[in-house]
């Protein structure tokens, strides 16, 4: 993570040269992302800092403009979610404010850390936490995903759609007040435990930028809402974010409109696609697209690790070992990526596919 | 005018004891004057000039990309230079996301109906 006192102060340093390779690079990753984005509520932002800095852009550079295409994506992808009735607006601005607290304690842990241990101190915290939470979250994620999937082709129709996680079953029935309720998603609870889940939710995105991995899954397994409703609500609290970190580095005069206009090029097709798309699945597919790519970038991120404790003198690596692992982690993220939007379009193929025909059965029966 | 015409047929027919004819010819005209589907498809010409102000936007900040980039550094001298690349941001999001929405309808990539 880049952080205040890494910012260049000289222009020459900030702007790269662009020609029509890094523009290519640009605009289909950010496709990819917004595809991502438009249908699990995060993504792309993990893969678009490391490859933009690998193209020669400063650190502060690469996260503000990521930071500044991201918020106008996520508005687009939610206005859109909002249409089809997925989104609990309620909800997601209850979660920003809670989250908006969690990327302030975030950012000085970031800080503290930082000046303790250096920077090869606070890139090991990056990369450990990035790993133990993907793997943590993303596999329970996984294995609910085969649950659900098993379940709804048992009894057949949406049946998982109806059945709320135990955890959330539980903390429901507790009157703590206040007592919110939230129409779209179809749950009442105390805000005492939608405040931990928006607090980890900011906390996350301040320390890997992708805040989304704990806000889908957390709304889904301790509030209690569907996977579909979940991604879609995690949009507007990317939007809140997004919109105030990129007033932050935009006073830094860190955002560069090209890069961030390249990529919203790609991603507003994107995150409308992504958002189309989960019209056309079940709720248990979502968890899956999710899960894969959580987990496939917690292994990218364990590769990332001996580089750290190398430069911590915690271990001892020959320099082109630690070499292939860092380039092996940045296209496992790549890859993790490519999976997921490969996912997601052989679903709205599929679906898109089925529906038609199911159509065309019913016009020739009339 | 047409649906009066189809109206006064059958009855017509009904008056005349073919009450099978007069239903059919109010099958028939009720299907060929019933209102189309009220599904808001944008015309190719808006999707083009969509398409243009969407290129050409992204066009001229490439052209003069030494100006752009001066002002968005300039976010960090104070006043309201950080508002820039924001307002920018915001006009493009506008015009590249109403492109993208059109051109998917236009191909029939849209949301399932339910």
């Amino acid at each position: 993570m880049a952080d205040v006192s890494s910012i260049p102060t000289d222009i020459n340093q900030v702007f790269i040269t662009l020609d029509a390779a890094k523009i290519g690079f640009l605009f289909i990753v950010g496709f990819i992302g917004g595809l991502v984005s438009g249908f699990i509520g995060s993504g792309g932002a993990f893969v678009l800092t490391p490859g933009m800095m690998s193209m020669g852009v400063p650190a502060a550079v690469a996260v503000a403009s990521n930071m500044c295409h991201k918020f106008p994506k996520a508005i687009v992808g939610a206005y859109r979610r909002l249409k089809y009735g997925q989104v609990d607006l309620k909800l997601g601005l209850v979660m920003a404010t809670t989250a908006g607290i969690g990327v302030l304690i975030g950012i000085k842990i970031q800080e503290f850390i930082k000046h303790t241990w250096g920077e090869a101190g606070s890139n090991l915290y990056v990369s450990v936490a990035f790993f133990v939470v993907l793997l943590v979250v993303g596999g329970y994620v996984f294995v609910d995903a085969q649950k659900a999937k098993k379940k709804a082709l048992q009894s057949g129709a949406d049946a998982e759609k109806k059945v709320m996680a135990p955890l959330a079953q539980k903390l429901a029935k507790i009157n703590l007040p206040p007592m919110i309720t939230f129409k779209t998603a179809g749950i009442r609870m105390s805000f005492w435990f939608i405040a931990p889940v928006g607090f980890l939710t900011g906390l996350l995105a301040a320390t890997i930028a992708v805040g989304g991995f704990i806000g889908v899954p957390g709304m889904i397994y301790v509030l209690g809402a569907s996977a579909l409703v979940a991604s879609a609500t995690e949009l507007v609290v990317a939007s809140v974010m997004g919109f105030t970190g990129s007033i932050k580095w935009a006073m830094l005069g860190m955002v560069d409109l090209r890069l961030t206009l390249i990529i919203l090029m790609g991603s507003l097709f994107g995150v409308q696609l992504g958002a189309i798309g989960t019209t056309y699945v079940k709720d248990y597919m979502v968890k899956f697209v999710m899960s894969t790519i959580m987990l496939i970038v917690a292994v990218s991120r364990l590769l990332a690790i001996p580089e750290y404790l190398v430069a911590l003198k915690l271990m001892e690596l020959p320099a082109d070992t630690i070499k292939v692992l860092k380039t092996g982690s940045f296209i496992l993220m790549c890859i993790a990526l490519a999976v997921g939007a490969f996912i997601i379009m052989s679903a709205i193929i599929k679906g898109m596919v089925q529906e038609r025909q199911a159509k065309a059965a019913l016009a020739h029966r009339v | 005018m047409q649906g009066i015409q189809t109206d006064m047929a059958a009855i017509a027919f009904a008056e005349a004891g073919e009450h099978d004819t007069a239903r059919q010819i109010m099958q028939e005209g009720s299907r060929k004057t019933a209102p189309a589907p009220a599904a808001h498809k944008p015309s190719i010409v808006t999707i083009i000039f969509q398409g243009i102000l969407s290129f050409g936007f992204i066009w001229a900040v490439l052209k003069y990309q030494d100006i752009i980039n001066t002002l968005d550094f300039k976010g960090q001298s104070g006043g309201v230079y950080f508002l820039f690349p924001l307002v920018m941001v915001a006009i493009y999001t506008y015009i590249h996301a109403n492109f993208a929405h059109g051109l998917y309808d236009y191909f029939g990539i849209t949301a399932k109906k339910k």
